[in-house]
C-alpha cells in the first residue's frame, strides 16, 4: 500500500487512512510519560526548590517512544501525547508549591494540627486539585482566539515544543540547528552546574566596580537567551521593567526614600523582596484587569463566534467550528464552582456555608484573572508569576476564613481552596502554551482541549500520594526534604495570619498597572509588572536574547531568524531543560 | 500632532515613575516608635536565636512586649546575635579552604574553634536521628515531628510591624495621586492623538497596503497549492509552504494593527479569525505532508484556502464600508 519517494530529507512514505491525532496510543503514552515526569520533577522540586517545565521533555520522550519505538509517524499525534503529558505534570508544580506548606506550618505554635491528614482530607485535596484543573481549563479555553489568533503571543516554550515536533519533516539543516543549539546549551549548563552549582550568576557589576544598587548580575543560562530570542521585540518591556527598578527607582530612592529604604537601597535583593516584588504583583493584577477591559470587544467577539458555531452545523468550510462547545465550558465553570463550595464546606467542621460560598466564588473569579495574567506572561516571556498569583489567592481565602474560624481550621480550608486555585492557574497557562504549539503544527484545538482534560486528573492523584509518602519517610521541611517553595508560602501564610500583608503596595501597583494598560501600548503593563516581579539577573540575560533577535531581524533578515535563529534558540531551551532534569535526578538519587 | 504625542509619552512616563517612587519610598518599619527602631537597630543580620532560648529571656512573645520591654530584650539578645554572626563568619573563613592550606595560626584556631562546633553538630544530628527512630518504633510513634522556630532581626521586625494597625500610609498617597493624575493626562493625550493619527498617518496606510498585498499573495499561493497538491510529492508540498507562504503570513501578522485602526476591533476580530484558521490549516497541511498523509494534506489545504478566501472577502466588505463613510 505504502509508496515511497526519495527526497532531500530521505524518504517520505505515503500513508493511507485517517491522520492519527487523538488516539488511545497517544493517551496512554501521554499518561505514562506525564506520570514519569511528574514524579521526577515533583521529587526534585521538594529538594531543590524549583520546578522544571516538562513540555519540551514530554515532546522529546514522546518523539522517541512514538516514532522511535512504536514506528508511528504523526506530528499531531505526538502533539496530543505531549499535551496530555504536560497536563499530568502540571500538577507537580501546583501541588508541590502549596500542600507541603501545611506540613511546615504545623511547626508554628497554635497550628500543630494542620498536618493531621486523614483519608477524607487526602481525598478532599485530590478532589480540590482536579476541580481546580477543570475550572482553569474552562476559563482559559475561550481566550485561545484572543491570545493566539489575535494577539499572536510568542509563547517561546510553545515554539520550542513545535520545533521538536516538526523536526522530522523540517529538513536536515533545521534539525541540525536544533541539535547544535541543544548540545551547546546542554554542555554549557552542565559545566556551569558542576563548577558553580545552583547559584550560577555572573556578578558583572561587582567585577567592573559598578554600584551594587544597579544590580548588574547575569543569570548564566543559555536557555534564557534562547527564550529572549524567541520572544523577540515583544518581550522588550519585560526587560524595561527590571531596568526601571534598578537603574531609575533605586538611584532616586537613595535620595528621596525614607531612612529605612535608603538603608537597603544598596541591597538589590532586599529592595526586590520588600518593595519591587509586591508592587510588581499589584501591577500584574491591575494590568491584567485593564487588559481584559481593553480587549473586551475581542474577547466578546471570540466567545460570540464560539456561540454561533455551537448553534448551527455549517457545510461552509470557513464556518466550521474547531473549538470545544461553549456550553460545555459554561457547564464546567458552574460545576467547578459548586464543587469548590462543597470542598471548602467539607474542609473544616467550623466552616459555614456562606463562608465556603464566598471563598469559592472569589477563588473562581481569581482563577480567571490569574489565568489571564499567567498565560499572558508565559505567552510574552515564558516566565510564569504562578507563585505571586497563588500568594494573592491564598491571601484572599485566608482573609475570609480567619474572620470567624480558629487558626488551624482557617489554614487548612484556605490551603485546600488555594491548591485548587494554584492548579487552575497552572493548567490554564500550560493549556495556552500547548495550544500555541498545536497552532504551529496544525492541531485541532478541540482535540487538544479534550486531551488536556484527559490528562489533568492524573497528576494530582500521583503527586499527592507521592508527597504523603515522602513526608512519612523523610519529613517535608527537614534537611533531607527542604521544600523551599512551600517554606516560602508557609511564611507568607504565617504573615497573613498575623495581618502582615502589604495590601497597600499591591493597591499602588494595581494603579500603575491600570495606567499602563490604558495607555494604548498593548500588553506593556503586564510586561513591566513582570519585570518588577522577577529577579533582575534573569531579566538581564533575557534582554541579551531580545537584543540578539532585534539585531538578527534587522541585519540578517526575518527569514534568517525563522530558518536559523528560531531552531537554534529552541535547541538552547531544550538542551538546558534536559540537562537540568538530568542533573536534578542525579543530585536526588 | 507628533509634538502632542511626545508630550503625552513624557507625561505618562513621568507620572508612572513618580507614582512608583511614591509606592516604594517608605517601609512599614518607618512607622514604628523611635524607641523600638533604636532597639531593633542593635540587632545584627545573619544570626538567630531559638524560640526556647528567647523564652528564657522573656516569658511574653515579641508582639506582647511594650516598647520598653522590647528595648530590654534587644539589649540582651543583641550581643548573643552579634557573637553568633561573628562565629558564623569565622567558621566560614576557616572552612572555606582545605585544611592543608591553613596557616599555623589558622590551624590552631581550627582546632580550638571549628572542631568543637563540628562535634556539636554531629552529636545533635545523631540525637535527632535517634529521636526519630524512637518516634517511629517506640511509644512516641504518634507524636508529630516538630522543629524549633528561630528568630533573627528580620523576625523581630516582622513581629513588631505586624502590630501597626494602619499600614496604608506606608505609601505616600498624596504624592502617588498627583503623579497618577499626571500619568492619566499623558494617557488622555496619547489616546486623543492616536485617534487622529489613525486616519491620517502614512504608516497606517503603508501597513494596510502590506496587509492587502500579503493576503492577495496568500490567496494566490494557497490556491495554487490546493489546485496542484494531488500532483505533488510530500516533500514538494513541505518545500512549497516553507519557501512561498511563510513570509506573507509573517508580513500580514506584523501589519495587522492597521486593521484595528482602519475598521475597528470587531472587524479586526472577524478577519483575524479567518486568517489564523487559514494559517493553522496550512500548518496542518505541512505536518500531514511531512508525515506522508497526503489525503489529510489535501483536506487541510482546501480548508486553509477557504479561510483565506473568506478573510479576503471580509477585507473587501469592510473596505467598501470604510470608503462609503
Amino acid at each position: 500500500m505504502a509508496t515511497g519517494k526519495k527526497t532531500d530529507l530521505g524518504e517520505i512514505t505515503i500513508q493511507h487512512g485517517p491522520y492519527p491525532e487523538l488516539t488511545w496510543v497517544a493517551v496512554f503514552v501521554g499518561w505514562g510519560i506525564g506520570g514519569l515526569i511528574a514524579v521526577s520533577i515533583a521529587y526534585a522540586a521538594l529538594i531543590l526548590g524549583f520546578s522544571i517545565e516538562g513540555s519540551e521533555l514530554a515532546a522529546i520522550l514522546g518523539w522517541g517512544v512514538l516514532r522511535g519505538v512504536m514506528r508511528r509517524s504523526s506530528i499531531v499525534e505526538n502533539n496530543i501525547n505531549q499535551t496530555i503529558a504536560s497536563a499530568v505534570n502540571g500538577a507537580s508544580s501546583g501541588i508541590m508549591f502549596t500542600v507541603p506548606a501545611l506540613f511546615i506550618l504545623a511547626r508554628t505554635e497554635g497550628l500543630e494540627t494542620v498536618d493531621d491528614f486523614d483519608l477524607n482530607l487526602i481525598l478532599l485535596i485530590i478532589f480540590a486539585s482536579i476541580t481546580g484543573c477543570v475550572l482553569g481549563l474552562a476559563f482559559v479555553i475561550p481566550l485561545r482566539k484572543q491570545m493566539i489568533d489575535f494577539d499572536r503571543l510568542a509563547f517561546p516554550g510553545g515554539i520550542a515544543v513545535a520545533t521538536i515536533l516538526k523536526s522530522p519533516g523540517a529538513g536536515l539543516k533545521k534539525a541540525m540547528f536544533l541539535m547544535s543549539g541543544a548540545i551547546i546549551s546542554g554542555m554549557i549548563h552542565l559545566v556551569v552546574l558542576i563548577t558553580m552549582g545552583e547559584d550560577h550568576d555572573w556578578q558583572a557589576g561587582a567585577q567592573f566596580a559598578l554600584p551594587s544598587m544597579l544590580n548588574i548580575v547575569f543569570y548564566i543560562s543559555i536557555m534564557t537567551i534562547g527564550v529572549g530570542y524567541l520572544s523577540g521585540k515583544g518581550g522588550f518591556w519585560f526587560g524595561a521593567g527590571g531596568f526601571i527598578c534598578y537603574f531609575v527607582l533605586s538611584p532616586v530612592l537613595q535620595y528621596v526614600g525614607s531612612d529605612s529604604v535608603q538603608e537597603i537601597v544598596t541591597n538589590p535583593n532586599a529592595m526586590r523582596l520588600q518593595l519591587y516584588r509586591p508592587t510588581g504583583i499589584g501591577m500584574l493584577i491591575g494590568a491584567a484587569v485593564g487588559g481584559i477591559v481593553a480587549a473586551f470587544p475581542l474577547i466578546r467577539s471570540a466567545i460570540h463566534s464560539m456561540h454561533a458555531a455551537s448553534k448551527e452545523v455549517s457545510t461552509d468550510l470557513a464556518s466550521q467550528n474547531d473549538e470545544m462547545p461553549i456550553r460545555l465550558l459554561y457547564g464546567a465553570i458552574v460545576a467547578g464552582t459548586v464543587a469548590l463550595i462543597a470542598i471548602a464546606f467539607m474542609s473544616s467542621e467550623e466552616m459555614t456555608l456562606w463562608r465556603a460560598a464566598l471563598m469559592a466564588v472569589l477563588g473562581t473569579l481569581w482563577v480567571w484573572v490569574a489565568g489571564v495574567i499567567v498565560s499572558e506572561c508565559v505567552g510574552r516571556t515564558n516566565w510564569s508569576p504562578l507563585s505571586g498569583m497563588t500568594l494573592i489567592a491564598v491571601t484572599i481565602v485566608v482573609m475570609i476564613a480567619k474572620a470567624g474560624m480558629s487558626d488551624p481550621a482557617a489554614v487548612i480550608s484556605s490551603m485546600i481552596v488555594g491548591v485548587a486555585i494554584c492548579l487552575a492557574v497552572s493548567q490554564a497557562s500550560d493549556m495556552m502554551l500547548d495550544l500555541k504549539s498545536g497552532y504551529l503544527v496544525g492541531a485541532v484545538p478541540r482535540r487538544q482541549q479534550m486531551a488536556q482534560y484527559i490528562g489533568c486528573w492524573l497528576g494530582p492523584c500521583i503527586v499527592v500520594f507521592l508527597m504523603l509518602l515522602l513526608n512519612e519517610q523523610y519529613e517535608i521541611g527537614s534537611d533531607k526534604l527542604p521544600a523551599p517553595q512551600a517554606t516560602a508560602l508557609a511564611s507568607v501564610v504565617d504573615g497573613i495570619m498575623s495581618d502582615d500583608v502589604p495590601s497597600y503596595r499591591y493597591a499602588a501597583g494595581a494603579g500603575l498597572g491600570l495606567l499602563l494598560a490604558f495607555s494604548g501600548l498593548g500588553g506593556i503593563g503586564v510586561l513591566v509588572g513582570l519585570g518588577f516581579y522577577m529577579p533582575f539577573n534573569i531579566v538581564m540575560t533575557y534582554t541579551v536574547g531580545n537584543i540578539l533577535r532585534i539585531a538578527s531581524d534587522r541585519w540578517l533578515g526575518k527569514k534568517f531568524s525563522h530558518d536559523v535563529g528560531i531552531p537554534i534558540a529552541a535547541g538552547l531551551i531544550v538542551g538546558e531543560a534536559l540537562v537540568g532534569v538530568g542533573y536534578a535526578l542525579v543530585m536526588v538519587f | 500632532m507628533n509634538g502632542l504625542r511626545f508630550v503625552g509619552q513624557i507625561l505618562l512616563w513621568l507620572g508612572f515613575l513618580s507614582a512608583a517612587l511614591a509606592a516604594c519610598s517608605q517601609k512599614e518599619y518607618d512607622f514604628l516608635p523611635d524607641l523600638e527602631k533604636v532597639s531593633l537597630s542593635k540587632l545584627v543580620d545573619g544570626a538567630s536565636i531559638s524560640a526556647s532560648e528567647l523564652q528564657q529571656h522573656s516569658a511574653a512573645t515579641i508582639e506582647e512586649l511594650s516598647s520598653e520591654e522590647l528595648e530590654t530584650l534587644c539589649n540582651v539578645v543583641a550581643p548573643i546575635l552579634a557573637k553568633r554572626a561573628d562565629d558564623a563568619k569565622r567558621f566560614g573563613r576557616l572552612t572555606n579552604k582545605p585544611v592543608a592550606d591553613l596557616t599555623p595560626e589558622e590551624l590552631d584556631e581550627y582546632v580550638s574553634f571549628v572542631i568543637p562546633v563540628l562535634k556539636e553538630q554531629s552529636l545533635a544530628r545523631a540525637v535527632d536521628e535517634a529521636k526519630q527512630k524512637a518516634g517511629t518504633f517506640g511509644e512516641n510513634a504518634e507524636e508529630p515531628k516538630k522543629s524549633a522556630k528561630s528568630f533573627g532581626k528580620k523576625e523581630f521586625i516582622s513581629k513588631r510591624t505586624s502590630l501597626i494597625e494602619n499600614k496604608w500610609p506606608t505609601v505616600n498617597w498624596l504624592w502617588y495621586g498627583l503623579s497618577m493624575i499626571l500619568g492619566i493626562g499623558g494617557v488622555v493625550l496619547l489616546r486623543k492623538t492616536s485617534k487622529s493619527k489613525e486616519t491620517e498617518s502614512s504608516r497606517v496606510a503603508e501597513e494596510f497596503s502590506i496587509v492587502t498585498r500579503s493576503l492577495t499573495d496568500l490567496q494566490l499561493r494557497i490556491g495554487e497549492l490546493a489546485a496542484n497538491l494531488e500532483k505533488l510529492a510530500p516533500q514538494d508540498v513541505v518545500e512549497f509552504i516553507d519557501e512561498t507562504c511563510v513570509d506573507p503570513f509573517t508580513d500580514f501578522a506584523d501589519a495587522r494593527n492597521a486593521l484595528i485602526q482602519r475598521y475597528g476591533l470587531r472587524a479586526f476580530a472577524e478577519i483575524m479569525t479567518q486568517f489564523a484558521s487559514g494559517e493553522r490549516f496550512l500548518n496542518r497541511t505541512w505536518s500531514a505532508a511531512a508525515d506522508g498523509y497526503m489525503n489529510e494534506a489535501m483536506d487541510s489545504v482546501t480548508r486553509s484556502n477557504a479561510h483565506i478566501i473568506r478573510a479576503g472577502e471580509l477585507l473587501e466588505k469592510y473596505e467598501s464600508e470604510h470608503q462609503a463613510k
